[in-house]
């Protein structure tokens, strides 16, 4: 009774081994995934452009790197702009 | 073409934490997830620093170079950056970083660690500029509306700059070229002035 018990159990585990791998969900994502192209920052938003800078032309690289520029200037050199503010 | 660079100013750094708020706020940062953090070295200590850090961005970044499924990439404006579908969240992006700033989400059940996630420059992802799917996954995409990183344009006492490395490195050298150094920096000879009798 013991051996048949056994290999009944047996039996048991190996049908169930293979059927335990159905339960699992596809990984739709992550290793074989092919890495995408991204679109230029000067592109500006796909969408709208709502939160945009002011004075920003989406599209146009010359405004864009000349936005960042000053953006970077005026907004964090506090010497040009109280230099600026005295004149 | 602009070469996309942050640099702290340890002088200057207060340890407010305002750009690791900004940072969290603006991009939705997840519980544990932190893209920006302050370091305070010798703390509590005479002439104790702080300084902010993230990703670097660095030229030959090492996160790149280990990478097992290559999910990293570089803008034109030098912006490392990351595909999320393509991570698989291995984790060894983070051991090679030398500012930890690659990160791992853990609100799974057993502290799963989910792919992963750094500072983007405020750049977005790989995803359309400005969609949904951009902001779900790396926030929000402000250089692409012209702007600059959150962390660095909110920066009180812009110690935190970012931006173009040339332009970010001639504020610096004005800066230290302008407040000289010790105690001139910020301390009792710039409050009120130099004692009686020194030479200036």
């Amino acid at each position: 009774m013991i051996a048949r018990g056994t290999v009944a159990m047996l039996m048991a585990i190996t049908v169930a081994l293979p059927l335990a791998g159905c339960g699992q969900k596809p990984g739709a994502e992550g290793a074989g995934a092919v890495k995408k192209s991204d679109a230029k920052a000067w592109e500006g938003p796909a969408t709208s452009a709502v939160h945009a800078a002011e004075g920003f032309k989406a599209g146009d690289k010359v405004a864009w790197e000349a936005q960042i520029k000053a953006r970077t200037e005026r907004g964090q050199n506090e010497y040009t702009r109280t230099t600026s503010g005295k004149k | 073409m602009a070469r996309m660079k942050f640099i702290c100013d340890a002088e200057r750094c207060i340890e407010c934490n305002g750009c690791v708020t900004a940072c969290k706020a603006e991009h939705d940062v997840p519980w544990g997830v932190n893209r920006r953090r302050v370091v305070t070295l010798n703390d509590g200590v005479p002439g104790e620093r702080s300084i902010s850090v993230a990703c670097m961005h660095c030229s030959d970044a090492p996160c790149m170079a280990v990478c097992p499924v290559d999910c990293f990439y570089r803008t034109d404006e030098g912006v490392v950056l990351h595909d999320k579908d393509v991570c698989i969240g291995c984790g060894y992006c983070s051991y090679a970083c030398p500012f930890g700033a690659p990160q791992f989400p853990t609100n799974g059940t057993f502290g799963l660690r989910g792919k992963m996630d750094k500072c983007t420059f405020c750049a977005g992802g790989p995803e359309a500029n400005g969609s949904q799917a951009e902001w779900e996954k790396y926030g929000r995409n402000r250089l692409a509306e012209g702007k600059l990183p959150v962390c660095a344009e909110m920066c009180s006492t812009k110690a935190l700059l970012g931006g173009d490395g040339d332009v970010v490195a001639d504020i610096f050298r004005t800066r230290v070229m302008q407040r000289g150094k010790g105690s001139e920096v910020w301390g009792w000879g710039t409050a009120y002035g130099k004692p009686a009798g020194t030479k200036s």
